[in-house]
């Protein structure tokens, strides 16, 4: 694949947005993709073997065997160890086990090696993973440091190439995103507006694989970007124009389709600014291609089978 | 006679729209005091965020001891012409067990 135009979005829709401070989300349902495993069931950290360099293997899980595809900018934390994240997705075959030797550590100061012990997993901040994408394929373990300096200091916190200082110093703010907003039943991706702008595109192979990385953008992802432009206005109760109980419900149904409609034209402008970028194959399993996307406005990484998308994880490449 | 809305606290599909629907109830000639319920993770949930309603009375609950104490705040704040008797017997006998504690 060379090019976004080709993919067919047939059958894939969108769902009830959802809006908490900025941050509006839109289900994505579609056909679902046989044969890919979640990341809980298909993507163990096995070690970290060496500053920069992550062993993931796919084990399966209770007799489920199949194709699992890494999320990308996955990464994890645990007390006592060095934590890491990827700057890219990856095949990994049933049973195969593959080393990233283009991880970035994402902590600056704490020694030791990640082990199996803890499959928690995050994804890099919005505002890092275009700098993480175009990192890939480069050895350094230290070099996202510059990035995140920038990232806390832009959140108002040490300037340093320290990852946690979002993830564990915001974290009981952070997580409350998953349960504002909700994972829908048989949702499979999302569109992540804030604000006026589209910020991110995300579409997992199936309901179940999505469900494991929901906690992990909403979260981490997305989080910072929507708690840092949060305002501290409190909305005023402002009654609704109505003097009977049907003209109240068609004022709230009439607020949801303003609504509906705002998220549209976000969406309608970001598909001209997204346009045409670069896209170029870095793995192929059977039918499956992964590949990079690069464009003026955007970023990141997709897999397909011929003209039908499987995996997406898209965003921003520049916050302003 | 009373409103009670059950829920995590947190609203997403049009924020500020229960306070908007309360607010907009009395000009529909509809009299009735509402409040809001609360379920909870634990007794240190932080709720900061959790109040979509803030001019109007709100209790968490958690535990199912807490439906005790929940009921009697639910007959606190309605006007059913029975509550009175309601809420003064479940106060006296929560006076009873304290007193046949001692």
């Amino acid at each position: 694949m060379t090019s976004l135009a080709t993919i067919d979005l047939a059958g894939f829709r969108l769902g009830t947005p959802q809006r908490v401070d900025n941050l509006t989300v839109v289900p994505v349902f579609g056909p679902g993709y046989p044969g890919v495993l979640s990341p809980r069931d298909g993507v163990k950290l096995v070690r970290v073997d060496g500053y920069g360099t992550v062993v993931l293997r796919n084990p399966g899980s209770d007799g489920r065997v199949g194709l699992a595809i890494v999320p990308l900018h996955v990464g994890y934390v645990q007390d006592g160890a060095q934590n890491h994240a990827l700057c890219r997705s990856a095949f990994l075959a049933p049973g195969q086990e593959v080393r990233f030797e283009d991880a970035c550590c994402v902590q600056e100061t704490t020694g030791g090696y990640l082990t199996e012990r803890d499959q928690w997993f995050f994804t890099l901040p919005l505002e890092l993973r275009a700098a993480a994408l175009e990192l890939r394929r480069q050895g350094s373990y230290s070099k996202l440091w510059p990035a995140i300096e920038r990232f806390n200091r832009g959140h108002g916190l040490r300037a340093r190439g320290h990852l946690e200082l979002m993830l564990a110093g915001r974290r009981a703010f952070l997580t409350q995103y998953r349960s504002r907003l909700e994972l829908v039943a048989g949702q499979l991706g999302a569109l992540f507006v804030l604000g006026g702008r589209l910020v991110g595109v995300e579409v997992a192979p199936n309901p179940a694989y999505f469900a494991d990385v929901w906690p992990a953008l909403v979260c981490f992802a997305y989080g910072p970007a929507a708690m840092h432009s949060r305002g501290d206005a409190a909305v005023a109760a402002t009654p609704y124009e109505a003097s009977t109980v049907e003209e109240l419900v068609a004022a709230r149904e009439a607020q949801l389709r303003a609504e509906l409609a705002r998220v549209r034209a976000v969406v309608d402008a970001a598909a001209r600014d997204w346009a045409d970028p670069d896209v170029t194959e870095e793995e192929r399993y059977l039918d499956l291609r992964l590949s990079t996307v690069v464009g003026s406005g955007v970023a990141g990484q997709i897999v397909s089978d011929g003209a039908r998308p499987v995996y997406a994880s898209l965003f921003v490449r520049e916050m302003n | 006679m009373a409103g009670c809305v059950v829920t995590d606290g947190y609203e997403n599909a049009c924020e500020g729209d229960l306070a908007r629907v309360v607010a907009t109830l009395p000009r529909l000639g509809i009299d009735v005091p509402v409040v809001v319920c609360v379920a909870t993770f634990g007794h240190s949930d932080d709720l900061a965020l959790r109040r979509p309603a803030p001019a109007v009375p709100q209790r968490a609950f958690w535990h199912e001891a807490d439906l005790g104490p929940l009921v009697l705040w639910l007959l606190l704040n309605t006007r059913a012409a029975a509550a009175g008797a309601w809420l003064r017997a479940g106060l006296t006998e929560r006076l009873a067990l304290v007193e046949g504690g001692r």
